[in-house]
């Protein structure tokens, strides 16, 4: 969930350089919210904002990656695995709070221009861009190719544009006396970042929701399972995600009372564990399936398609 | 499960639903009344008093509105999408109201204490206070009694009804602390009552927060034991071992479980997994609190070359 550039696995190598990084990035975060309370500039804020969620994904490279490792427990079953996607539902609602406001109160300046100490805010800007390249090459120095790469060095070339944004509006307002300049920037940034947000709380609410995962038509599970040898009936059929890469499915599948005579049973269940591993674009791993004569769902009492 | 429930449980689930939703309904009427009558009074009176209890109202009302909402979206029966219907929606009308609470408790309570650090200059008048706490009271004692009998059945109507109690809670310490003014003079009185109602209503909040981010979590209900459901199981004849046991709640209350039992070969041979499925589903709708179980019987050698086990 969170960024991008979290995504890959923090292995013992890595580990080192992310939280190297995660030093860094968290050390220019404090810097740009007191630059931003002292220069009393929108588009530093915004910046930092940003830099939060840098913060935000390193972190759970670090520790998430420790955390959903361990192992569950009687009160855990499922293990920390959703603690990733909650939290990320609490990043993508502080960054869009922090967007929210930094568009109401753009706007407002633009009728009504405070004074920026545009000084300070160059040096913050620059200050900004060189942490921003640091971690770039802390980052950069662990990465193979993989398929993370792309997105990755777009987020972080993304984030060393925010800065590169604050540093012009810092010189254009030291050069003209612009004030304006530093809300625009403000606002292009939060332009940036809001649509994104957007899309991170939508994933993160279906998550929660208990949604059935992106690319898996619970319909054609269904035809795909009736299609199957000796399966008769197919009901309360559930699919979710626990985490990004957990997806699961549970169903009860009556199949011809034979099945459970002649000894076809397992291979019925080999069947179906691996008709969701293999034939949808989501591979479910994890399935749960209760094959069940058809004597059976006469008498369970909450029988749904 | 929503679906599910219609058949077995129908009655009695549809009813409360239908009573919480008009409990909400009438405890919104109650605030949305109070709260125009205040603002109308603040306007004509000028009284910031009035002025700060109807921004209390608003965040009342706005409360109320969140949950009768998701209780509506809660009652839309399950779809391919939403395999597990729409109940967890309520789960988040309480993570709202929680944050909500704490959010307004920490502001009262930071006021609280700047003013005490520095009092204002400006006199409380005690009378007008007096008048919009009383009205505060009742109006909320009234709406507190409507959502009380719900307050049990779900995270959200117990969201919705804490919402309520801070402001009966705030009503109460302002009438306090207005008749302590009143007679004694006492001006700090209105900004311990502000503390008094943050450290009320901040362990409550909290203790709602922890149970929706327990369900949020995916973590296994409080009540639900899951070493005692694990040796029930194991305790049927012809099972040998059980795992991937998962317990979680839709919503609490509304607990869904899998597990993956491996039993002798035996089983299978005689045919009779059909009716150990049986003893096994008796014995956890019996025993524990579960709606809707799944359990996958499988022989020993199944669970070999299944790819990840866990207990």
């Amino acid at each position: 969930m969170g960024n991008d550039h979290s995504h890959a696995p923090a292995g013992a190598v890595h580990t080192r350089r992310i939280a190297i990084a995660l030093a860094i990035t968290a050390t220019i975060f404090g810097a740009e919210v007191f630059g931003a309370i002292i220069t009393g500039s929108l588009a530093l804020l915004i910046d930092a904002a940003h830099m939060l969620t840098d913060v935000f994904g390193l972190t759970m490279a670090l520790v998430a990656a420790r955390l959903m490792s361990r192992p569950t427990s009687a009160k855990r079953t499922w293990g920390f695995a959703r603690a990733e996607v909650l939290a990320a539902l609490g990043q993508a609602t502080v960054l869009l709070a922090v967007g929210l406001f930094v568009f109401v109160e753009g706007i407002q300046r633009l009728f009504a221009p405070p004074e920026i100490a545009s000084g300070e805010l160059i040096i913050f800007g620059i200050i900004g861009l060189v942490a921003n390249v640091a971690s770039i090459a802390v980052l950069a120095g662990g990465r193979s190719a993989n398929f993370n790469l792309r997105a990755a060095f777009l987020e972080v070339v993304n984030d060393a544009l925010g800065s590169v944004a604050v540093i012009i509006s810092a010189v254009v307002i030291s050069l003209t006396g612009f004030y304006r300049a530093d809300s625009i920037v403000a606002m292009l940034i939060g332009a940036l970042i809001i649509p994104r947000t957007l899309k991170l709380l939508k994933e993160t609410i279906s998550v929660l929701l208990e949604t059935t995962p992106t690319g898996l038509d619970l319909d054609d599970v269904r035809a795909h399972i009736l299609g199957l040898p000796h399966v008769v009936a197919v009901h309360d059929l559930h699919a979710s995600q626990v985490a990004t890469n957990l997806p699961v499915i549970s169903a009860h599948v009556v199949v011809d009372e034979k099945c459970f005579r002649d000894g076809t049973a397992p291979a019925v269940l080999d069947d179906l564990q691996k008709c969701v591993a293999t034939h949808f674009p989501v591979s479910i791993e994890h399935s749960t399936f209760q094959l069940e004569p058809a004597s059976h769902a006469e008498h369970e009492d909450a029988v749904h398609t | 499960m929503a679906r599910s429930e219609q058949h077995s449980h129908g009655s009695h689930d549809h009813a409360s639903a239908t009573t919480n939703r008009s409990r909400l309904g009438w405890a919104i009427a109650i605030v949305a009344t109070v709260l125009i009558v205040e603002i109308v009074g603040a306007v004509a009176t000028g009284s910031l008093a009035l002025l700060a209890d109807a921004g209390h109202m608003a965040s009342d009302l706005i409360g109320l509105i969140v949950a009768l909402v998701a209780t509506i979206v809660a009652a839309r029966p399950a779809t391919e999408r939403h395999s597990f219907g729409f109940q967890r929606v309520e789960v988040f009308a309480a993570l709202f109201n929680g944050l909500l609470l704490i959010g307004v408790a920490a502001f009262v309570a930071i006021e609280g204490v700047s003013r005490l650090i520095t009092p204002d200059d400006v006199q409380i008048p005690p009378v007008p206070l007096l008048v919009v706490a009383a009205i505060g009271l009742i109006a909320n004692f009234a709406a507190l009694m409507l959502l009380r009998g719900g307050a049990s059945s779900s995270l959200n109507m117990r969201g919705a009804y804490l919402e309520v109690f801070g402001d009966l809670l705030g009503s109460a310490t302002v009438i306090v602390a207005s008749l302590v003014i009143l007679f004694t003079g006492f001006a700090p009185a209105d900004a311990i009552a502000s503390l008094v109602i943050a450290a009320m209503i901040i362990p409550r909040a909290v203790s709602l927060l922890r149970d929706v981010i327990r369900v949020l979590l995916q973590q296994t209900p409080v009540e639900t034991d899951v070493a005692e459901i694990r040796s029930h199981i194991l305790a049927e004849e012809g099972v040998v071992d059980v795992h991937d046991v998962h317990v979680w709640a839709v919503t609490t209350g509304k607990n869904i479980f899998s597990a993956h039992v491996v039993v002798e070969p035996a089983v299978f041979e005689r045919g009779d997994s059909g009716r150990l499925l049986d003893r096994l589903s008796m014995c956890l709708s019996a025993h524990f609190d579960v709606r809707h179980s799944t359990f996958q019987i499988e022989p020993a050698e199944h669970a070999q070359h299944e790819e990840h086990l866990h207990p």
